[in-house]
């Protein structure tokens, strides 16, 4: 990790959904590690939406893009009309991505915090 | 007229039942034949080249004819011009007619009048082939042998489209399980280049050997899903599987009872891996490290509104030693309490008693139903 990447994500809420309790657990770690705060991780759709609409200070995402077979659209969508930076984790190419979505940023998993860092706060929508 | 509509209801029954077309064409023709007394018919199939017919299915001929003669659609022909015309074409008596040229296997059989009428295709595709009723006398086909005729092509017709799209599932069916084996044949493959890269890169350790087997459990994980169509795993031989590759001999240590439980590919590696590091600890610290110790390992399934699955491992008859105590916040731990519940929305309980370890795990059935996630 780069120190202007961890130094970017200093003091950032940032929301994880992901159902792979491994992944999850490490990428929340190596945020916290990087000096961000980390709103879940949720492993669902529910849970996620659930932490969408009780939280309103949240500065960035993390989204998974398959939740056991149910897809993270409608978390995309509320967080992007909040004008909430996202990033897909995913080991999707392009093709699967709905076109709507496929400007957005995507990293591939498992998800390192300096192409997160980027992709969330070098590149703002 | 009665007895061709008792054949079309039997050949519609056939038609319902059996998966195999050559049997249903066969079935038609001598049903057909009956019908209509002549006890000679044909069924010809029109060959992706749209040009020719190959003689499919039928009763009444001499050996080599059918599955075998095969005629080019021309114009000059009766069948070139029933597929031309989708009408159906009669010759009452071959000797007189002037409209066709006739297959030689036709006068070697010693066909005198015939009829064709066409098998459509599915939408947008080319005509399935020709249902041909031969008769060995000249005859007449009337209206109501056309009719009849017109309708048994048609069912004729369904029956072979249904078959066709059947089959396509299956051929479809088969070449994704076949896709799904390689999936998880190369899954291995790389778990095993991975640890590879490990032990080259990694000093030898205590922590790189809990690091192989742990890759070693889930690589027998993606081992039993290669195996399988199904992409699922038994919840026992799962269980026994773990137990066996911490050595054998413990057989007589262990009781491992429950019903089968599927547990469906993208929901069975975290318990796997739960089961590893139970039996890691088994061996190393609890019941199967000593010769008084004793694993019961056994699950139900309840069967109320919302059915789960209750899994219990019980040590017992271990005497914990002063100064050499097990991990009491390590991996498995920690699996238990907190990935499972995350994954699996399962509840869990995790306790030494004084007589050794004791893990409970309740989830909820609903959540081991396969959800189609691509691994």
């Amino acid at each position: 990790m780069t120190e202007a990447a961890s130094a970017s994500l200093q003091g950032l809420r940032i929301l994880v959904v992901e159902d792979e309790y491994l992944l999850a657990e490490d990428l929340a770690r190596n945020l916290k590690r990087g000096g961000a705060e980390v709103v879940g991780p949720a492993p669902s759709l529910a849970r996620a939406r659930q932490l969408v609409e009780t939280d309103s200070a949240i500065d960035g995402a993390v989204l998974d893009v398959n939740l056991k077979g149910e897809m993270v659209w409608p978390i995309a969508d509320a967080l992007l009309a909040r004008s909430v930076p996202i990033v897909f984790a995913t080991g999707y190419d392009a093709a699967m991505i709905p076109e709507h979505y496929v400007n957005l940023p995507r990293c591939e998993k498992p998800v390192a915090v300096h192409d997160l860092a980027r992709a969330l706060v070098q590149d703002p929508l | 007229m009665l007895r061709q509509q008792t054949v079309l209801a039997k050949f519609g029954e056939l038609a319902l039942k059996s998966e195999d077309l050559d049997e249903i064409l066969t079935e038609a023709c001598r049903l057909v034949g009956e019908a209509l007394g002549t006890d000679l018919a044909k069924v010809v199939e029109l060959q992706p080249d749209g040009r020719t017919l190959m003689v499919r299915a039928g009763v009444g001929w001499k050996p080599g004819v059918v599955g075998h003669t095969k005629m080019q659609v021309d114009k000059g022909s009766s069948e070139g011009h029933a597929l031309e015309t989708g009408e159906p074409v009669i010759s009452s008596d071959i000797a007189t007619e002037t409209r066709f040229q006739y297959a030689p296997f036709l006068i070697d059989n010693g066909v005198r009048a015939m009829v064709n009428v066409i098998i459509i295709g599915a939408k947008e595709r080319q005509p399935y082939g020709i249902l041909q009723v031969d008769s060995r006398t000249p005859r007449e086909f009337d209206d109501h042998d056309i009719s009849f005729l017109r309708t048994y092509a048609n069912l004729l017709a369904a029956t072979v489209d249904r078959l066709s799209a059947l089959l396509e599932l299956r051929e479809n069916a088969a070449r994704q399980n076949v896709l799904l084996a390689e999936l998880q044949h190369r899954s291995r493959n790389i778990l095993a280049v991975v640890k590879a890269i490990a032990a080259r890169s990694l000093s030898a350790s205590p922590a790189l050997e809990e690091f192989n087997a742990r890759l070693s459990a889930i690589s027998r994980v993606q081992g039993f899903l290669s195996r399988g169509q199904s992409w699922s795993v038994d919840l026992g031989e799962l269980v026994q599987t773990e137990l066996k590759a911490h050595g054998d001999g413990q057989a007589d240590k262990a009781t491992v009872e429950g019903p089968p439980v599927n547990l469906p590919g993208d929901k069975v590696q975290t318990l796997a891996l739960v089961l590893h590091e139970l039996a890691t600890n088994a061996v190393k610290y609890g019941a199967l490290s000593q010769p008084s110790g004793r694993l019961s390992v056994k699950w139900s399934v309840t069967s109320d509104d919302s059915p789960r699955l209750m899994f219990d491992w019980r040590e017992s008859g271990v005497r914990m030693p002063a100064g050499d105590t097990p991990p009491r916040h390590g991996y498995g731990r920690e699996l238990i309490e907190h990935a499972l519940p995350y994954q699996l929305e399962a509840e869990t309980q995790f306790e030494f008693t004084g007589d050794g370890v004791h893990c409970a795990v309740v989830i909820p059935l609903a959540i081991l139903k396969p959800e189609g996630k691509q691994p």
